[in-house]
Formats: C-alpha cells, sequence, structure tokens
C-alpha cells in the first residue's frame, strides 16, 4: 500500500480536527501525491479543484497548514468548484487565457453525471484548437457519490471523453502510476487528457470501504481512529515482512 | 446595438477585452479582430469558460438574449462571480450583455419574455451593478464601465437617440422617471403634457430635487424602485405573464400597460393626482 504514514496523518488530522469526507481523501490520496509531483506549480501551472471535499488529500500532498483556504494557496490554485461540475469549464477558460502551459482539473466520478460537465467535455473535444494549454483532467472514480453507487465503471467513463475527442486512459488508482502519467504528457499539448483513476473510496480502512452511507460524511471518534492507525500499522508490518 | 458591441469590442485597446457569446448574435469585427469565442449553445458553459478567463486576467464580456444565460446560467454567475469578486486574491470582471428585456423579442416564443431580469439581478447577483443604457450613446458610456460586475441591460437598435436625460423645467413638482428604451416614449408624453422627466442610468439614479416620482419601466417590480420614498405611483409590467401570444409588440405592451397610449393615460392621470396645479 503507498503511503501509508500520509493515511494515518490524515485520520489523525481528521480526528483532532473533526474532519467529515475522510473516505473521498483516501480514495484520491495516491494518485494525487503522484500527479502533484509531476507540475512545478509555479506561474505556468494551475490547478482547478472540482472535488473539494478530498481537500485533506490536497494539503497532505502540499505539506502545508491543513484547513488553510485552498485558493490561497501558491501552488496556483485558479478555483475551487462550490456546486460541482463547474470546474471543467473554468479550466476551459483559463487554457484559452493563453497564460498557462498546465491546467489541471481534480473531479469526482459522481459530478461526471452533470450535464454541465457534459457540456465542458464536448466543448474542449469540439474545439481542442482554442485550449492554448495542456488540460488534464484527473477523475477519481471510485464508483460512489454521496449516498449510492453511479453504476458506471472506469472503463466507461474514459469511453466518455474518449468520444468527445479526448486523450482518455483509466489508471490503477492506487498504484504507482508515474512513468505513465509522464508518457501521457508528453502527448500532443492541445489534445486535452483524461486520467480516470480507478479507486477504492476509503482506501485502506476496511471499514470504511465502500460504505457511503455509513462514512462519507462522518466523523471519526476514538475507538475507529485507533481500529483504522491499526489496520495501517498491520499494513506496514506486512510489507516489511 | 450589436454593432455598438462589435465596434467597441474590435477597437478596444484593451487587449484583455473578449467578447463570448452562447451561439448568439453576428459580430463580424469582434471576430476578425481574434476577440469572440462562441462556445455554441451551452449557456452554463459560456460563463463558466469566462470565469476561467476572468481569473486569468481577462476582461469578459458576454452576450446573452432574454433568459437564456441569465435563468440557466443562474448558478455559475452566482456561485462562480457574485458570491466572489474575487478568488485566492484575484479580481474577477465580467459584463453581462443582456438583449430582448421585458417583450423586446416577443414574437421569438415565450422564453424570450424576460420580466424579471432586474428583480433577479438585484436579489440573486446583487454585486452586479445594473447599467440601463437608453440608447447608443449611453451604451457605450455603460461599456466602458469600470465596476467589475456589471448587468448592462440592452436596449433595442430602433431605440430613440435621447438629447436630454433629465427636464427640470415645468413647475409641477413631479417627475417621470424611467430608462432604457422607453425613454422615448416617456419623453414624447412629457413633452406633450409639460411634464418634466428624469431617465436613470442605474437603479439609484432619481433626480436629487425635491420632485416627486411617477415611475414607469418595463419589468416586473423592482423593490428598489418601489422603496423609494421619491415615489408616488408607478406602472410597471407584472410578475408573471400570460401565455404565449404571436401578437405584435405594440398590442403586447398595450396588453401589459406600457404602449405609448397607456404610458400617457397614467402620467396625466398620476400628475393630475400628485402634481401642483
Amino acid at each position: 500500500m503507498l503511503n501509508v504514514d500520509l493515511r494515518k496523518k490524515l485520520l489523525q488530522i481528521s480526528f483532532e480536527n473533526g474532519l467529515s469526507h475522510i473516505p473521498s481523501a483516501l480514495s484520491m490520496l495516491d494518485f494525487w501525491i503522484q500527479l502533484d509531483k509531476m507540475f512545478s506549480w509555479g506561474s505556468k501551472d494551475a490547478l482547478v479543484v472540482g472535488k473539494p471535499y478530498g481537500a485533506l488529500a490536497y494539503h497532505l500532498a502540499w505539506g502545508d497548514g491543513l484547513l488553510a483556504p485552498l485558493t490561497g494557496h501558491d501552488k496556483n490554485t485558479m478555483f475551487v468548484d462550490a456546486t460541482l461540475a463547474n470546474c471543467l469549464g473554468v479550466a476551459a477558460g483559463l487554457c484559452m487565457s493563453k497564460k498557462f502551459e498546465n491546467v489541471v482539473c481534480v473531479v469526482g466520478d459522481g459530478c461526471l453525471q452533470e450535464g454541465t460537465i457534459l457540456e465542458a467535455a464536448s466543448f474542449c473535444g469540439r474545439c481542442k484548437s482554442t485550449l492554448a494549454a495542456k488540460l488534464i483532467l484527473a477523475v477519481d472514480c471510485n464508483g460512489w457519490q454521496c449516498t449510492s453507487a453511479t453504476n458506471t465503471t472506469a472503463s466507461q467513463v474514459s469511453s466518455i471523453f474518449a468520444s468527445f475527442g479526448w486523450k482518455s486512459m483509466v489508471l490503477a488508482g492506487h498504484q504507482d502510476n508515474a512513468k505513465a502519467i509522464a508518457q501521457l504528457m508528453q502527448f500532443d499539448v492541445h489534445c486535452p487528457t483524461c486520467l480516470v483513476f480507478e479507486t477504492t473510496k476509503g482506501y485502506g480502512v476496511s471499514f470504511m470501504e465502500n460504505d457511503p452511507l455509513g462514512w462519507h460524511y462522518k466523523k471519526l471518534d476514538k475507538q475507529h481512529l485507533d481500529q483504522a492507525l491499526a489496520e495501517l500499522d498491520v499494513a506496514i508490518a506486512e510489507e516489511t515482512m | 446595438m450589436r454593432q455598438v458591441i462589435d465596434q467597441f469590442i474590435a477597437s478596444s485597446e484593451d487587449s484583455n477585452s473578449i467578447l463570448m457569446t452562447a451561439d448568439m448574435g453576428r459580430f463580424p469585427l469582434a471576430k476578425a479582430a481574434g476577440k469572440l469565442i462562441d462556445v455554441g449553445l451551452s449557456e452554463s458553459l459560456l460563463v463558466n469558460i469566462a470565469s476561467g478567463l476572468s481569473l486569468a486576467g481577462k476582461n469578459v464580456f458576454i452576450y446573452g438574449v432574454a433568459g437564456f444565460v441569465l435563468h440557466r446560467a443562474l448558478e455559475q454567475l452566482k456561485m462562480n462571480f457574485d458570491q466572489r469578486t474575487s478568488c485566492g486574491g484575484r479580481s474577477m470582471r465580467l459584463h453581462f450583455l443582456n438583449a430582448g428585456a421585458g417583450f423586446l423579442y416577443n414574437q421569438c416564443g415565450l422564453g424570450h419574455y424576460l420580466i424579471d431580469d432586474i428583480p433577479t439581478v438585484t436579489t440573486a447577483l446583487p454585486r452586479f451593478k445594473c447599467l440601463l443604457p437608453c440608447d447608443a450613446k449611453t451604451l457605450l458610456d455603460d461599456l466602458q464601465s469600470s465596476e467589475q460586475l456589471t448587468y448592462i441591460r440592452l436596449c433595442p437598435d430602433d431605440a430613440t437617440a435621447i438629447d436630454q436625460l433629465t427636464c427640470s423645467s415645468s413647475k409641477v413638482g413631479v417627475k417621470v422617471w424611467t430608462f432604457g428604451w422607453l425613454a422615448g416614449s416617456v419623453i414624447q408624453a412629457c413633452q406633450r403634457l409639460g411634464i418634466d422627466w428624469h431617465i436613470a442610468r442605474t437603479l439609484d439614479d432619481f433626480p436629487d430635487d425635491s420632485s416627486q416620482i411617477i415611475a414607469i419601466y418595463d419589468s416586473s417590480r423592482i423593490q428598489a424602485v418601489e422603496d423609494n420614498k421619491k415615489v408616488v405611483a408607478s406602472l410597471h409590467l407584472p410578475d408573471m405573464v400570460d401565455d404565449f401570444t404571436s401578437s405584435s409588440r405594440d398590442n403586447v405592451l398595450d396588453h401589459y400597460g406600457l404602449s405609448y397610449r397607456k404610458i400617457e393615460q397614467f402620467i396625466q392621470l398620476e400628475v393630475a393626482k400628485h402634481g401642483k396645479v
């Protein structure tokens, strides 16, 4: 398992600060840690946060003060979505401004049910010549929304974007994808790229995994914290054997 | 008024100025200057892309007709702009140019009736300043506005050019207040009846003298106007409309009380009640 220590930190911080949306953060943590390292996040790389409910994962990757506004961060976070699914259109606008080389947008698979994001996906595919920056959409595809399953597989999500003219690929979201991502980055700069990360909601904590009704909004109590940390310690022990 | 907008954008020395549409209107000069983005029939996307451009420092003008952008993309206008004029410390500029308010495009169907644009903007998008041009000249002034967020309610191409925005020559003690394309009809009626007038450029643009105000406007009830203590009577569109009719604009306006004939009758009646004889 990747990032076990960060997972433990995530759980500890969530417990101490009474935070919810823990399974969402656990779901995207591994691929976001890798993706974050691919960019310099100077003035030429922009981030659009379309999945703000995994906020702890961003902060853990950045190692910054937790609970700080995401947009105020020096990682050039240009926009944090408020009502979901508007992010990809905003990212397209940033690409069209000719001010950036790379624009990265992170979303969950639940918001792909919204019509607005499909408008943006269609536009970016049809009008890719107007995108003056490399647009990368990272989809945390764990198959769950707040209360129920999305009933859409990673390969179906990938097909949707491919049908709109995107370069699209499914990646195992909890494995090391650094090489694959680096190769995709070499692809035609004007072609929008969709990385569909196949993930598990709540990954690494057995009782949180794939139980949105139980844990999507729930905060950790001490008993569950200890249980989760013990599970992760076992994972560490097994890997070092 | 599209020609005014087209020329303004095309000739703007601000390289950050850009005009956006969702498959509405023709803007050949802006297009030739590389300052036009048409996203196709997708109003929510229009405002989302405008948000990205604005965040990157562009001065974005979006053009829409009737309620197509205002109503369909209200969420994006509110969440991306009105609730955060800045994002991470970055200022955002958006100028929403809306054609076909009231019944100007009435023959195009019910989707082109827009009677509640100003009440919607003032309540749901309070940070957008309503600018109310009454002719080509005042529109040009409004396009040059330095406000960050504006809602510019366009008047039709055949709007009468207004020479005198305010008149204070009579001693009746009453002024007729209006805005937008109704200015031509209101001034004509006032001149016939010997009554003063005031053509407002914004919703808080009221004469600073002691005149009582008769307000006439082609929108459903605007609370900010009705709450003004100077306003003693108002004639405006209803909050709801009957079903679509393919009748002429004049007939529809007459039905809702805003034809020239009814405007003159209303002024005459209210001046008799409130004016100094």
